[in-house]
């Protein structure tokens, strides 16, 4: 199990923890060398245990390319069993909203419940905000000390199409979409539980369909803009697509009766989720690399994410 | 938004007036626009075509839900103005002018920012249509009555409930149009002054609309209309929900007294909320009495406890209720409500009847059985759609009245608190006239201490 960054990235020098050492001979190669390693020499996938709970998030790696590093994907959407710990304290800090416990605002009290009775344990989280999900992954990266964040669209469409040239994961077939996702066709109005359907060529489920997935939308102008991508369970067969893009609305609140709107919970966006991402490890190859980003790379390193707004320990962990 | 050439499918069984949409007004309006001027109904004045004639919003009640019905009034038409505002802290007015005005400019695009680059923006100065001097900003306890004689057409009422009897008996008085938020008193002496309110409402020709904003949805309107069709058949029970969990919460702060440390938290407390079942899951048993179409149920029995709730915030309330209401020709009416954390979610409404049943939620609108259906259409927006309708009654001169129906809806729910509390079955006529005062009158309404009731005990709490 991987525990601080700082550590990650010296075991990953000298030593084969989490099959990872195929990242050590990089060392000796030419410092701006692009890496594309094989399949075989990615790092492994791991169940990232959030502390204290028998809760786990599956973490798949998704391969670098084209001068863009990789990272690991969490294999399905993040479900109630994780977000709970988060929104009512229940990892061991009090009940009760605005704690200072871990220096993080948790989420108001929702006023309605968020999971609208589609279901709970097992089903992806729906109702949230971008500022609930972003502020979810600043929680996980100091449960665990490990950076998570959010996807940019780029990175969600590359891992979610695994390779695919297609409209969809698996090709162009519209056929099959049944067999993968959780869309207008088959979902009968509501979320489904988690990896229910086929994963795609890198073992991520419901990226088409179910909830959708908050992402940062990188623009020209250099704007982070906030994108659900995937598609929902309320989308047809060409709204469930890799492409597939939706921006926030009004109406995704149109019923939250108080002003301000909640920041946290979007009443009528019973389909608003998340997938969490965690860069690999920078190595001294990778972070020259990094110099010549890609044109959608959100300009974040890992340990940028694994920081921010943290508390003192996981800096000093590293440091 | 519905269509304007068929009748509304539900006209709620009280309602004197009104139904118009935000279309009908819309359409009523290009219609005027072929005369060049038009007679205000406010005092004479002559506007031209295209300039509506301002209606004068005051809010009593400036948190976020009051904030919320008074941005629903300024987007009912481009006329409504706010004139003045009310609460009993003053910080409270302020941040309600700055939403408001906030929420009247344009919106801005959503982004991923860090907090530090949102705080670099410059506040946006205050828009033409919310501005309130000082002068028509009232603090206090008695803030309602100067803001009822501040020159404001329409009054929103939106204070914890306990004390609003008193703030509508006060505004009906005034003559002004009242949009009225839920629930509308805690106890029967509230309930029984909201029905002289009504009926004098009524005779004023004044709108008075509710804030039971499901009756607005456009969703739930057509299903309740499939009901009363006759899709299902003749109605034997009805099963409706509201399990969520808990609500906010305010520590006590040095220098609070009891009656601040209460207002703060006036949603656990029951003289000023009425209990969670009363406050919250009211909406739940208004989709009852909705159905029933102005069949009152004869009585009530019924559970409730409070298991969860912990600390002094929680106030004196109960966490869960389960209710059976008795309906004449042996309709039955089940409800079930919880507000504890990390349960099973569900609020949803189920109507069974001969021939077929019918399923509600906040997504789903569909009916099984012999004749089935399933509500395809698009939904609304049932907040603004109250003050749509509320304000073109205005400026139609067709006042629309929720009075009786509103005070009803109101009264089954403090009557099913009363069952749950005392451990009795509880008939509608003790309930409406009951003497259970739990609000105190506005010769007490003052900074101090206040004791509050102990939690009661089935079997053991007398009712009065």
């Amino acid at each position: 199990m991987p525990t601080s960054l700082g550590r990650w990235s010296v075991l990953l020098c000298g030593s084969s923890l989490l099959g990872a050492a195929s990242f050590a001979p990089l060392a000796g190669q030419e410092p701006a060398a692009v890496v594309t390693p094989s399949a075989a020499a990615l790092p492994a996938a791991y169940l990232e245990t959030l502390p204290g709970t028998r809760v786990s998030i599956r973490m798949v790696p998704i391969p670098p390319a084209d001068g863009k590093p990789g990272f690991w994907l969490s294999e399905c959407e993040i479900t109630w069993d994780a977000y709970d710990l988060f929104i009512f304290g229940i990892d061991g800090a009090r009940d009760r909203e605005g704690d200072a416990v871990d220096a993080y605002t948790r989420p108001s009290k929702p006023y309605i419940p968020p999971d609208r009775g589609f279901g709970h344990e097992g089903y992806p989280v729906i109702s949230s905000s971008f500022k609930n999900a972003k502020q979810f992954c600043r929680w996980l990266s100091a449960k665990t000390r490990n950076g998570y964040r959010l996807p940019t669209v780029a990175e969600w469409r590359y891992a979610a199409g695994a390779g695919s040239t297609g409209k969809w994961c698996f090709g162009d077939d519209p056929a099959q979409l049944g067999d993968y996702a959780w869309f207008d066709g088959n979902a009968d109005w509501t979320t489904h539980p988690v990896r229910k359907k086929k994963p795609n060529a890198w073992g991520v489920y419901d990226a088409h369909g179910n909830a959708g997935e908050w992402c940062v939308e990188v623009g020209k102008d250099g704007k982070r803009r906030v994108v659900l991508c995937g598609g929902t369970f309320e989308g047809q067969t060409d709204e469930v697509t890799l492409s597939a893009l939706e921006r926030p609305e009004e109406r995704w609140q149109m019923s939250d009766p108080q002003i301000p709107k909640s920041k946290w919970w979007l009443s009528d966006a019973p389909f608003a989720g998340l997938r969490i991402l965690r860069p690999f490890p920078v190595t001294e190859v990778e972070t020259d690399a990094k110099k010549k980003p890609g044109p959608d790379s959100s300009g974040k390193t890992s340990e940028q994410s694994a920081t921010v707004g943290s508390g003192s320990s996981p800096q000093k962990e590293e440091r | 938004m519905s269509n304007p050439d068929e009748k509304q499918p539900n006209e709620p069984l009280f309602r004197d007036g009104g139904g118009f949409t935000r279309r009908q007004f819309v359409q009523t309006s290009a219609a005027m626009a072929a005369v060049p001027l038009i007679i205000s109904p406010f005092g004479g004045q002559v506007f031209g075509a295209d300039e509506l004639p301002p209606i004068k919003i005051g809010l009593v009640g400036c948190g976020g839900r009051g904030t919320g019905a008074a941005m629903q009034a300024l987007h009912a038409d481009d006329g409504v103005v706010l004139h003045a505002l009310a609460d009993v802290f003053a910080p409270k007015i302020e941040r309600s002018q700055k939403n408001l005005s906030d929420g009247l400019w344009p919106k801005e695009e959503e982004t991923d920012e860090d907090e530090d680059e949102k705080k670099e923006k410059p506040e946006k100065p205050i828009h033409p249509r919310c501005q309130v001097p000082d002068s028509r900003k009232f603090v206090g306890f008695d803030a309602y009555q100067k803001l009822l004689a501040s020159g404001v057409d329409v009054v929103l009422l939106a204070t914890p409930p306990g004390f609003r009897p008193w703030h509508l008996a006060a505004a009906i008085n005034a003559g002004k149009h009242v949009f009225c938020e839920k629930p509308m008193a805690t106890d029967g002496p509230g309930v029984r002054s909201v029905l002289e309110s009504a009926k004098l409402a009524r005779e004023k020709k004044l709108s008075l609309v509710s804030g039971f904003c499901w009756r607005y949805h456009t969703a739930k309107r057509a299903t309740i209309a499939e009901i009363e069709n006759g899709r299902i058949g003749d109605l034997r029970a009805i099963y409706t929900t509201y399990n969520t969990g808990p609500l906010h919460r305010n520590d006590r702060k040095e220098g609070w007294s009891d009656c601040e440390f209460q207002l703060r938290n006036w949603q656990h407390f029951d003289h000023l909320s009425g209990d969670h079942l009363v406050e919250q899951a009211v909406h739940s048993l208004d989709k009852m009495m909705w159905v029933m179409n102005g069949v009152l149920p004869e009585k009530v029995t019924g559970v409730g406890g409070r298991i969860a709730r912990e600390g002094e915030s929680s106030g004196n309330i109960y966490d869960h209720f389960g209710l059976t209401y008795e309906f004449p020709n042996g309709v039955r009416g089940f409800h079930m409500s919880r507000q504890i954390p990390n349960c099973a979610n569900d609020n949803s409404d189920l109507f069974i009847g001969a021939r077929g049943t019918a399923y509600m939620d906040w997504d789903h609108h569909k009916i099984t059985g012999e004749s089935e259906w399933t509500f395809d259409g698009k939904s609304n927006d049932m907040y603004q759609q109250e003050h749509d309708e509320l304000f073109a009654s205005i400026r139609a001169g067709k006042p629309m009245n929720d009075g009786d129906w509103m005070a009803y809806s109101t009264l089954a729910a403090i009557m099913g608190r009363m069952a749950a509390y005392t451990g009795r079955t509880v008939t509608w006529q003790e309930a409406l006239e009951s003497e259970e005062a739990l609000m105190p009158g506005p010769d007490q309404w003052q900074w101090g201490s206040l004791a509050t009731n102990p939690v009661p005990v089935p079997g053991k709490a007398k009712m009065s």
